[in-house]
C-alpha cells in the first residue's frame, strides 16, 4: 500500500496573524521618529472634533490634533510606559522569587505572607496611593505599576525556581560546587523562560490596560502628553459626538494587547491544525480498507497498521506496517525498546492514538469486523466493552478525583446498564459484580477500597483496579501496556499472576507488551519482537525451555542482553575507609512550616551507618520509596534535615542520576555543559598553563574515555539518544574528577541492549582512575553482577 | 483539625498585617483632613484647631493602636468629611451596591464562562474552539471603562433598558437592585469571563493530556462523556482558585465600574475619601476590601480542601 | 442709597414667578423681585432630579465650604435678604433695611410670619444667633464654621423693636452682601444631620455621594413659590457620568455641560447659557523667579491667546477679561482691560529677551486634576506659550494636595484655577493685598494695598468704583496673573420644565422651577 500522502499548512496562522498585527500597530509607531504628517500637540482651532479624512486619517480631536499623530506618538509613551512596568516588575520579582523559591524556609514563608497581604490590597488601589504619594507623573505611573506587579511575578517566578531547585541538572551544579547566584541564573533561569517569557508579554499587555485604568482615573500620563490610555479616557467624552476618536485609539490598544497575547501564547508553539489533518486522513484510509479482507477466526487482526505523528515536515510514521494476529485465550508478548512503537501500535488498535498523530493506513479487526473507524457511540462502547487496556502508570492512570467504586462501577454504567430492575436492587447488583471483579483481581478489603480515592491506594493495588476494570465487563481481549514497570519486583509478580489466572479462568486473550523479556517469558505464548515500527521476529515461549531461538541479529542481541551473566564485580578490594555514616536520620519537611513555627519533618531515613570503602562498588537496594536515593542525596550533601555524622575523607561525591535527560541542563549544548564542568572542578587553576587549549584537550580525553564522537559537542540534550546523554553525564562527573561516584539507577532508563554497554563503560572507568562507586538500582540481578558489595533498605532502613 | 487551626492562624496573622500596612500606607500619603475640609477658607490657628479635634496630633503608633482597638469591635471612628456620621454607617449604606456589583459579576463570570469555557474545549482545533478563543481575547484587550461606557450608550442611552446611575436599594425592591446593577456587573464580568474561559480551556486541555483520559476512553466512553464525567470536575478544581483570585480584582475592577456607571459604592467611597483625606473611611474601606479578599482566599483554600479529594 | 447690580447677562427666555407681593416697602428696600410671567403656562406639583458633581460638604450652612454646597442649600436656607437674578439684593427674611449714611449701622426689619421648617417663627434671636456664629462672637466658635472675616468690623448685634440693628466698629459700605448668609433657628443643634432653615424647600434626607432630597415647604413666606413638590439633587461622579444619565433620561436639570455635550443635548433639552462668576486665570506665583520680573509676566499675558482658549474649550463661550474681577459685576468691571495684552508671540519673546530670557523660560503649570475644565484650558496654554518660546510642563495635583502645597504652602509656579466670591467688590479682590492670607500668589503693591484699604472703607459709590477700577488696572499693568476669562455656565433643562433662573451668585434656585401645562 502507498504511503498516504497529505499536503498540510505547517505554519502557525496565529503566530502570522500576532506577527502581521504587530507590524500594523507598530508602523506607526516607528515611522513616527522620522516623520510625522502633523506636530502630536499642535492645536488647529479651526478643525475641531473633525471625522476623519484624507487630511486627517484618523480625525481630529477636541483641541483640533491630528488623532493619527497622537496615536503614533502615544502608543511610544505607552509601550514605553509597559516596558518599563514590566522590566520593573519582572527583574524585581524574578529576583525575590529565586531567592524565595530557591532557599525555601522561613523567608519563603516571611514572603508569601507579604505577598498575600499585598495581592488582598486591588491593585489599582496600590498604584492610587503610590501616585498619591509620588505625585502624578509619567515615571510615577511606571514606578506605581511596576511595583503593583512585583507580587504576581514573584509568585510565579518562585514557583519556577522552587521546582527547579530539585532538577536533577541543578543537584549536579550544586554537587559541582556552583555558586548560587550562578546555579539560580545560569542553571534554573533558562529554564524557567518558557514560562517567563509569556509571563512578561502578558504583564506587557496588562500593563497597558492598566495604564489605560489610571488615566481614567486621572493618574495616569499628564497632559498635553498623548499616551493610548489618556487619549482614551479623553475621547470617553465625545464617544457620541466624534466616535472615531475613542474608536481609534481604543482599536490601536485593542489590536496591540491582541497580538501581544497572541505572540505570547504561539511562539515556538506548532501551528498545525492535527484535528483537520487527521479527518482528511482518515478518508483517505477507508478508501484503502476497502480492499482489505479480514479473518473472522480471529479475535483480534492488525492488518499492515501504519501510524505517523503529525510532524512540521509531514506525517513521521512510527509504525510502518505491522500485522499480526491474536487467536482466543492467548497471550501475546510484545516486546521491544523504547522508541519501537509498540505502545501507539496498542493505543491505537484501542483507537486511542493521541491527538498529535494519526493512523496512515491498515486496519484492525476484532472478530472480523473494523474497528475504530468511526466515533459514534456504538464504537466507542466496544472499547471497555470488549477489549479492555491497562496502563504503565497506575499513577496517573485514575482519575483522582473519582472513587476507585465509581471508576469500576462506570464501566458498568456504561456497557451493561441493566434497567429492567429497580435502583437499589440495581445498584446492589452492581456493587456486587464489581466487588467480584475486585476479587478476581486479587484485592483484598473491597467493600472499604470502594470508597478511597486512587491517591490512597498503593501502586500495586491501583494496577490490580486497573485490571477489575477490564474483568468486570468480561473483556474478551485485555493489551496491558507496561502493566509491571512501574511496580516493585515482588508486587509485579504478583500481578503476572494475576493475568495468568483470569487467561486460564475465563478464556481472555491477553496481549502484554512488554521491554522486559523475563516479564514476558512468566506468562506469554508467544512474543513478537518490535524494532523501529516493524515487527521484525516472532518467537514461541515455552514454560519451561525460554524462548525460542532467534534468528535475527537483533533478537538474538536482546535476548543475550535480557540474559546475560556478565559479571564485572570479580576479585576482592579492600581500601582505605573513604565515607563512613553514623546514625544518620534524614526527613523531609511534611508541612511547610510557620515564620513562628519550625514545619513539621518526616523522617524518612532511619539511623543508618554505612561505610564506603576505596575501589569498591557498595550497591544499594531497595523497593521505590524506601529512601535509598534519599539517602545518597544525603552523603552528597544535596540535603537539609540530616542528623547523625557523615564522614567523608574525599571531596563531595559526583552523582549520575537515573533520568539522563533531567540530569542535564537542557538549554546548553554539550561543549557548554562540559565546559561549564570544568570550569567549576576548578580544574582549570590546577594546571600552569590555563586556556582553550586545557579545555580542549580535557574535553577530548574525556569524550575518547566514553567512548563519544566529538560531533554531538554542538548538539543539545534533547538531540541526544538516552544512552549518549547517560555518557554525558557520566563524562560530566568524571571532568569533576572525584574520587567517589554515585550512579542512582543510571542504566534503568537506559534500553537493555545499551545496557551492558554502559556498565562496561562504568567498569572500564572505575580501573582506569581508580574511583569508587555507590551504586543505587532496584534490579537486584545487576547489582549482584555489578557491585562488590550489597546493603538492601527497606522502609528507610538497611536490613542485610 | 490541626491544618484548620493552622490555616485559621495564617488568617488572622494576613489580616493583622494588612491592618498594618494599610495603616502605614495611608499615613505617608501626602494631604491633611483639616485642610482638606476648609479648603481655601483655612487659617492655621484653624487646621490645628480641626486636626486635633481629629486626633491627628498623636503620634502614629499611638493612632494605630486606637484605631486597631476600634477596628476590632467594628468602630472605624466618625468621618471627618461627613462629621455626622460614622465611618461604619458610611461604608454600611454603601455596601450593598459594591456586594451586589461583586456577587453578581461573579454569578455572570461563573454562568457564562464555564458553559462556553466547555463548550469551546469540546473539540480542539474546531470551528468553536477557535471563535471563542479569539474572542475571549478580544474582550480582554478592551479596557474596562470602555467597555463599561459603550454598555451604558448602548442599553441606557440607545436601548433605554436600565438608565445609568440610578440605584434602588435592595430593601425597596429586589429586582429593582438586582436590574441596575446587572449591566454594571456585565462590563466588570465580561473581561473576567474572557479570561475566565481561556483559564478553563487551558485547564481542560491540560486535564486532556492526562493520563486519566485515555483511561476514560478506554473504559469505552465517547469524547463527550470523557468531558463531562471525568475532565470536567477536575478542570473546575484550578477554576476555583483561579475565581479566588478574580474576587479580588472584581473588588478593583468595582472601583472603575462604579465611576463609569456613576454608582456610589465602596469604589467611590473609597476615592472620593482618598482624595479628601478622610483617613477614618479610607482605612476602613482598604481594610474591608483587604479583608474580603483574604477572607474569599481562606474561603477558597477550605472549599478546594473540601472538594479535591487529594488534599 | 441704593444698591443696584445690574445683571448683564442673557436672561433666560422664560422668566416666571408669583409676585412677591406683600413684601415691599422699606426705605432702602428695592422692593420684591417683581418676576413676570404668565401663571398659565405652568402648574404645581411634580419631582424632579437636578444633577450635580460636588458632594455637599456639610449640611450646616455655616459650616459649607464649598460653592457646590451653597447652591443646593440656598433652597432649604433663607438669610435676611438674597441676590436676585438681576443682581440686586432683595429683602428675605428681612423685610426691608437700612444703612446708615456714615456707613455704622445696619438696620434690618423682620418680616411677619416667617416659619422654621420645625413650625417655630424666626424671631430676632434666632437672627442674633445666626449672625454672631458667622461673625464668630458666640464665645465658644465651633473650628468647622467658616467665620466671615468681613463680620470682623461688627461691634454688637442689637435687637430693635421690629428687628435687629448690627453696629459696626468701623465704616463698611459693602457689607450688606454679607447679610444674604443663612439664618438658623436658635435653639436647634441638629443643622449637620437634619438641617432646618425657613427657605422654600424643606429638607427630607440627605446620603452623602449619593442624594439630597428636598420637599415643598408649604409654610414657605412667598405665596405661590415653590411650584414642585420635591426636588432630588443626584451627585453624579463626575460631568461625563451625569452626561449619559442625561442623556438616558434620569437627570432633569444639570448645570455643568460641557458645550460639546450640550450641542448633543439640545434634540431633548433647552440648553440655558450663563456665567459661573468666577475668574479664571494661570496664576503665576509672583514670588518665584522667573515670574518676580514684570516683564516675564506680561510676556506670558502677551503669549495667550485668550479668545481661542474659550473657542477650544468652550466652543467660545464664556467672556474674556482681563483682570480680577467678573464682568457680571458690571459697576465695577473695567471692560477696556482685555485688549491691555492683544496676543502678540514676537512682543513676548521680545520682553522675554529683555528680562534676560532670550531662549525662553521653562515652568510648571500645577493644575487640580478634579477640575477638567482648568485642566483642557492648561492643555491649551501649553501650546499656545509653546509657540512663544515658554515651554511649560502641566503637572497634575489632586484638590487637596493643591489646597495644602499650592494654596496653603505657597510652593508652586503657576497654577490654574478659578477665583469666585461673594457679592461684593472686595471680596473678588481679597487674594492681592500683601498681607492677606489668601495671597496665594505672592503678590506686592503697596500703591493696590493703600488703594485697597480706602476703597473698603468709602461710602460714596463713585469714588468707590473709580478706587475698585484703578485696583483692577494696577492688578493689569503688574501683569499679577494671566487673566483668561469668566467662564460660561451651561444648564440642560428638560423640556418640559421652564423657570430655571440665573443669578450672579453660584445657587441652584428650584423654587421658581415648574413643569409646563
Amino acid at each position: 500500500m502507498e504511503k498516504t500522502a497529505i499536503k498540510y499548512n505547517k505554519l502557525n496562522i496565529k503566530l502570522i496573524i500576532a506577527i502581521v498585527l504587530l507590524a500594523v500597530v507598530s508602523t506607526p509607531v516607528v515611522l513616527n521618529l522620522f516623520w510625522q504628517p502633523y506636530d502630536p500637540n499642535f492645536m488647529n482651532y479651526e478643525e475641531i472634533l473633525e471625522a476623519p479624512s484624507a487630511a486627517h486619517i484618523f480625525g481630529t480631536d477636541n483641541y483640533g490634533r491630528d488623532i493619527y499623530a497622537r496615536i503614533a506618538d502615544g502608543a511610544l509613551l505607552t509601550f514605553g510606559i509597559a516596558f518599563i512596568t514590566v522590566s520593573i516588575g519582572a527583574v524585581i520579582g524574578t529576583i525575590i522569587g529565586a531567592v524565595t523559591g530557591y532557599f525555601g524556609g522561613r523567608v519563603d514563608e516571611l514572603f508569601m505572607r507579604i505577598n498575600d497581604c499585598l495581592a488582598s490590597f486591588p491593585s489599582v488601589l496600590l498604584a492610587l496611593v503610590v501616585v498619591s504619594v509620588l505625585d502624578l507623573g509619567t515615571l510615577n505611573v511606571c514606578i506605581a505599576l511596576g511595583i503593583v506587579f512585583i507580587p504576581s511575578f514573584a509568585r510565579v517566578m518562585r514557583a519556577e525556581f522552587l521546582a527547579g531547585r530539585e532538577r536533577d541538572h541543578v543537584l549536579n551544579a550544586r554537587l559541582m560546587g556552583a555558586s548560587v547566584p550562578r546555579i539560580l541564573f545560569f542553571h534554573i533561569f533558562p529554564g524557567t523562560l518558557p514560562v517567563f517569557i509569556p509571563t512578561v508579554m502578558l504583564g506587557f499587555n496588562n500593563a497597558i490596560l492598566a495604564e489605560a485604568g489610571l488615566g481614567f482615573l486621572g493618574l495616569g500620563v499628564q497632559p498635553p502628553d498623548p499616551s493610548l490610555g489618556r487619549m482614551l479616557s479623553e475621547s470617553k467624552t465625545y464617544l457620541i459626538s466624534a466616535p472615531w476618536y475613542a474608536f481609534f485609539s481604543c482599536l490601536f490598544m485593542v489590536i496591540a494587547i491582541f497580538a501581544v497575547t497572541m505572540l505570547a501564547e504561539n511562539i515556538g508553539v506548532q501551528g498545525i491544525n492535527y484535528r483537520s489533518v487527521r479527518k482528511r486522513i482518515s478518508r483517505v484510509i477507508v478508501e484503502n480498507l476497502r480492499k482489505i479482507v479480514p479473518d473472522p477466526g480471529k479475535i483480534l487482526e492488525v492488518r499492515d497498521l501504519r501510524v505517523g505523528y503529525i510532524e512540521k515536515e509531514g506525517i513521521e510514521e512510527v509504525i510502518k506496517g505491522i500485522s499480526f494476529s491474536l487467536d482466543k485465550g492467548e497471550i501475546l508478548g510484545i516486546v521491544g525498546e523504547s522508541g519501537s512503537g509498540k505502545s501507539l501500535s496498542s493505543y491505537s488498535i484501542m483507537g486511542l492514538i493521541p491527538d498529535k498523530a494519526c493512523m496512515t493506513g491498515g486496519g484492525v479487526y476484532l472478530s472480523g469486523k473494523p474497528l475504530n473507524m468511526s466515533s459514534s457511540k456504538a464504537n466507542c462502547r466496544i472499547r471497555g466493552g470488549r477489549i479492555a487496556m491497562i496502563f504503565q502508570e497506575p499513577q496517573t492512570c485514575l482519575n483522582p478525583v473519582l472513587t476507585v467504586g465509581q471508576q469500576i462501577t462506570e464501566i458498568i454504567d456504561l456497557h451493561d446498564p441493566d434497567n429492567s430492575l429497580r435502583r437499589a436492587e440495581r445498584e446492589k447488583k452492581k456493587k456486587e459484580r464489581v466487588i467480584r471483579a475486585m476479587e478476581d483481581a486479587g484485592l483484598k478489603d473491597c467493600e472499604m477500597l470502594l470508597t478511597k480515592y486512587p491517591h490512597e491506594l498503593s501502586g500495586g493495588m491501583r494496577q490490580r483496579v486497573m485490571i477489575a476494570m477490564a474483568l468486570v465487563s468480561r473483556a474478551e481481549v485485555i493489551i496491558a501496556d507496561e502493566p509491571t514497570t512501574a511496580l516493585d519486583a515482588k508486587v509485579a509478580d504478583a500481578v503476572l499472576e494475576v493475568f495468568a489466572d483470569i487467561n486460564r479462568r475465563f478464556g481472555t486473550s491477553i496481549i502484554l507488551i512488554s521491554h522486559d523479556l523475563k516479564v514476558i517469558e512468566k506468562v506469554c505464548d508467544r512474543v513478537l519482537i518490535m524494532q523501529d515500527g516493524l515487527i521484525t521476529e516472532e518467537l514461541t515461549v515455552g514454560r519451561s525451555d525460554g524462548f525460542s531461538t532467534p534468528s535475527s541479529e537483533y533478537g538474538k542481541a536482546l535476548l543475550e542482553a535480557a540474559f546475560s551473566e556478565r559479571r564485572y564485580n570479580e576479585g576482592e578490594v579492600q581500601g582505605n575507609l573513604l565515607c563512613e555514616l553514623k546514625d544518620v536520620s534524614v526527613s523531609y519537611p511534611r508541612q511547610a512550616g510557620t515564620i513562628f513555627k519550625r514545619g513539621k519533618l518526616r523522617e524518612v531515613v532511619h539511623n543508618v551507618d554505612l561505610r564506603v570503602f576505596e575501589g569498591e562498588t557498595l550497591g544499594i537496594a531497595g523497593d521505590s520509596g524506601c529512601g535509598k536515593s534519599t539517602l545518597v542525596k544525603a552523603i552528597a550533601g544535596l540535603l537539609k534535615h540530616v542528623t547523625g555524622e557523615i564522614t567523608l575523607n574525599t571531596q563531595t561525591p559526583a552523582m549520575v542520576f537515573q533520568d539522563p535527560h533531567a540530569s542535564l541542563c537542557p538549554t546548553m549544548t554539550v561543549r557548554q555543559i562540559l565546559e561549564e564542568t570544568i570550569k567549576l572542578s576548578g580544574a582549570l587553576k590546577r594546571t600552569d598553563r590555563p586556556g582553550i587549549d586545557v579545555k580542549e584537550e580535557m574535553i577530548r580525553k574525556i569524550l575518547e574515555d566514553t567512548d563519544l564522537s566529538e560531533e554531538l559537542l554542538s548538539r543539545r540534550v534533547s538531540q541526544l539518544s538516552g544512552g549518549q546523554k547517560q555518557r554525558i553525564s557520566i563524562a560530566s562527573a568524571l571532568l569533576l574528577n572525584r574520587k567517589l561516584i554515585i550512579l542512582d539507577e543510571p542504566v534503568s532508563a537506559i534500553d537493555v541492549t545499551l545496557r551492558e554497554q554502559l556498565l562496561e563503560l562504568l567498569c572500564k572507568l572505575k580501573t582506569k582512575h581508580g574511583l569508587t562507586y555507590i551504586l543505587i538500582s532496584h534490579d537486584e540481578a545487576l547489582l549482584d553482577r555489578f557491585c562488590t558489595r550489597v546493603v538492601r533498605m527497606s522502609e528507610g532502613r538497611i536490613i542485610n | 483539625m490541626n491544618y484548620y487551626l493552622r490555616k485559621t492562624i495564617i488568617f488572622a496573622v494576613t489580616l493583622f498585617c494588612v491592618a498594618a500596612i494599610n495603616f502605614l500606607l495611608f499615613t505617608v500619603i501626602p494631604g491633611n483632613a483639616a485642610l482638606s475640609r476648609l479648603g481655601t477658607e483655612a487659617t492655621p490657628e484653624k487646621i490645628e484647631q480641626l486636626s486635633k479635634s481629629y486626633g491627628l496630633d498623636k503620634s502614629i503608633p499611638e493612632r494605630f493602636v486606637s484605631w486597631l482597638g476600634g477596628a476590632v469591635t467594628g468602630d472605624f471612628g466618625m468621618s471627618s468629611v461627613y462629621p455626622t456620621r460614622t465611618v461604619s454607617e458610611l461604608i454600611g449604606k454603601r455596601l450593598p451596591v459594591t456586594a451586589g456589583l461583586a456577587f453578581i459579576s461573579l454569578l455572570l463570570i461563573i454562568i457564562i464562562s464555564i458553559p462556553i469555557g466547555l463548550v469551546g474545549s469540546k473539540k480542539p482545533g474546531g470551528i468553536i474552539d477557535r471563535i471563542t478563543d479569539i474572542s475571549a481575547l478580544a474582550f480582554m484587550s478592551i479596557p474596562s471603562f470602555i467597555l463599561g461606557i459603550v454598555i451604558t450608550v448602548v442599553f441606557g442611552v440607545v436601548l433605554r433598558w436600565f438608565v445609568p446611575g440610578s440605584y434602588t436599594a435592595p430593601s425597596e425592591s429586589f429586582f429593582g437592585y438586582v436590574g441596575c446593577l446587572i449591566f454594571p456587573a456585565l462590563s466588570i464580568a465580561i473581561p473576567k469571563t474572557a479570561m475566565t474561559v481561556r483559564f478553563l480551556k487551558a485547564s481542560v486541555r491540560r486535564e486532556l493530556s492526562e493520563d486519566y483520559v485515555r483511561t476514560a476512553r478506554a473504559k469505552g466512553n465517547t469524547r463527550d462523556e470523557v468531558l463531562s464525567h471525568h475532565v470536567l470536575k477536575n478542570s473546575l478544581l484550578p477554576v476555583i482558585t483561579f475565581i479566588g483570585l478574580i474576587v479580588a480584582e472584581v473588588m478593583a475592577g468595582s472601583i472603575i465600574t462604579e465611576k463609569v456607571f456613576d454608582l456610589d459604592g465602596i469604589g467611590m467611597l473609597l476615592i472620593s475619601s482618598i482624595s479628601k483625606r478622610d483617613m477614618n473611611v479610607v482605612q476602613a474601606v482598604v481594610m474591608y476590601i483587604a479583608a474580603t479578599v483574604v477572607t474569599v482566599n481562606f474561603i477558597v483554600d477550605m472549599i478546594y480542601r473540601k472538594v479535591d479529594p487529594r488534599t | 442709597m441704593k444698591k443696584k447690580l445690574i445683571s448683564f447677562f442673557m436672561i433666560l427666555q422664560i422668566v416666571i414667578a408669583a409676585a412677591l407681593c406683600g413684601c415691599t416697602g422699606g426705605t432702602n428696600g428695592d422692593g420684591p423681585e417683581q418676576q413676570s410671567g404668565s401663571d398659565s403656562s405652568v402648574r404645581y406639583g411634580g419631582k424632579i432630579t437636578v444633577g450635580i458633581t460636588q458632594d455637599l460638604d456639610s449640611l450646616d450652612p455655616h459650616k459649607a465650604v464649598a460653592a457646590g454646597t451653597e447652591e443646593v442649600l440656598i433652597n432649604i436656607f433663607d438669610g435676611l435678604i438674597k441676590v436676585a437674578s438681576n443682581g440686586d439684593f432683595v429683602p428675605a427674611v428681612a423685610s426691608s433695611y437700612e444703612i446708615s449714611e456714615d456707613g455704622l449701622k445696619y438696620a434690618f426689619t423682620l418680616r411677619k410670619g416667617v416659619k422654621f421648617h420645625n413650625g417655630k417663627e424666626v424671631t430676632a434671636e434666632d437672627v442674633i444667633y445666626s449672625l454672631k456664629r458667622v461673625a464668630g462672637l458666640d464665645g465658644t466658635p465651633d473650628p468647622e464654621v467658616l467665620v466671615k472675616s468681613a463680620f470682623s468690623v461688627i461691634k454688637e448685634i442689637n435687637k430693635t423693636e421690629d428687628g435687629v440693628e448690627v453696629i459696626l466698629s468701623e465704616p463698611a459700605t459693602e457689607l450688606i452682601g454679607f447679610f444674604t448668609c443663612s439664618i438658623i433657628p436658635c435653639d436647634y443643634d441638629a443643622q449637620e444631620t437634619a438641617p432646618v432653615g425657613c427657605g422654600p424647600f424643606k429638607f427630607v434626607s440627605y446620603e452623602p455621594m449619593r442624594s439630597i432630597v428636598l420637599e415643598k415647604n408649604e409654610d414657605y413666606y412667598i405665596e405661590g413659590v415653590p411650584y414642585l413638590d420635591g426636588v432630588t439633587f443626584k451627585i453624579s461622579a463626575d460631568t461625563d457620568a451625569a452626561f449619559l444619565e442625561l442623556m438616558a433620561g434620569g437627570i432633569d436639570i444639570f448645570p455643568y455641560l460641557t458645550a460639546d455635550q450640550a450641542n448633543q443635548l439640545k434634540e431633548r433639552y433647552n440648553i440655558e447659557y450663563g456665567t459661573m462668576n468666577l475668574v479664571q486665570a494661570l496664576f503665576l506665583n509672583n514670588a518665584r523667579e522667573p515670574f518676580t520680573d514684570v516683564r516675564v509676566r506680561q510676556a506670558i499675558c502677551y503669549a495667550l491667546d485668550r479668545q481661542g482658549i474659550l473657542n477650544v474649550v468652550a466652543e467660545g463661550r464664556g467672556e474674556v477679561i482681563g483682570t480680577n474681577m467678573f464682568p457680571t459685576f458690571s459697576r465695577y468691571y473695567d471692560a477696556s482691560l482685555v485688549d491691555k495684552y492683544p496676543t502678540d508671540t514676537a512682543m513676548a519673546k521680545k520682553l522675554l529677551a529683555d528680562a534676560g530670557y532670550p531662549d525662553g523660560i521653562s515652568f510648571t503649570i500645577t493644575i487640580p486634576s478634579n477640575y477638567d475644565f482648568h485642566v483642557k484650558t492648561g492643555e491649551v496654554i501649553v501650546e499656545q506659550l509653546r509657540a512663544a518660546g515658554i515651554d511649560a510642563k502641566i503637572k497634575l495635583v489632586e484638590w487637596s494636595s493643591w489646597l495644602s502645597d499650592v494654596y496653603a504652602g505657597r510652593d508652586f509656579e503657576s497654577t490654574i484655577i478659578g477665583l469666585d466670591s461673594e457679592l461684593a467688590p472686595s471680596d473678588i479682590l481679597r487674594f492681592y493685598p500683601s498681607d492677606s492670607s489668601k495671597n496665594f500668589i505672592n503678590y506686592s503693591n503697596s500703591e493696590f494695598d493703600e488703594i485697597y484699604a480706602k476703597a473698603k472703607k468709602t461710602a460714596d459709590e463713585g469714588e468707590k468704583t473709580r478706587l475698585y477700577k484703578r485696583l483692577e488696572a494696577i492688578l493689569t499693568e503688574d501683569a499679577a496673573s494671566a487673566y483668561i476669562q469668566s467662564p460660561a455656565q451651561l444648564v440642560a433643562v428638560n423640556k418640559e420644565i421652564t423657570g430655571y433662573t440665573f443669578y450672579p451668585v453660584y445657587v441652584q434656585d428650584m423654587s421658581t422651577v415648574a413643569y409646563l401645562k
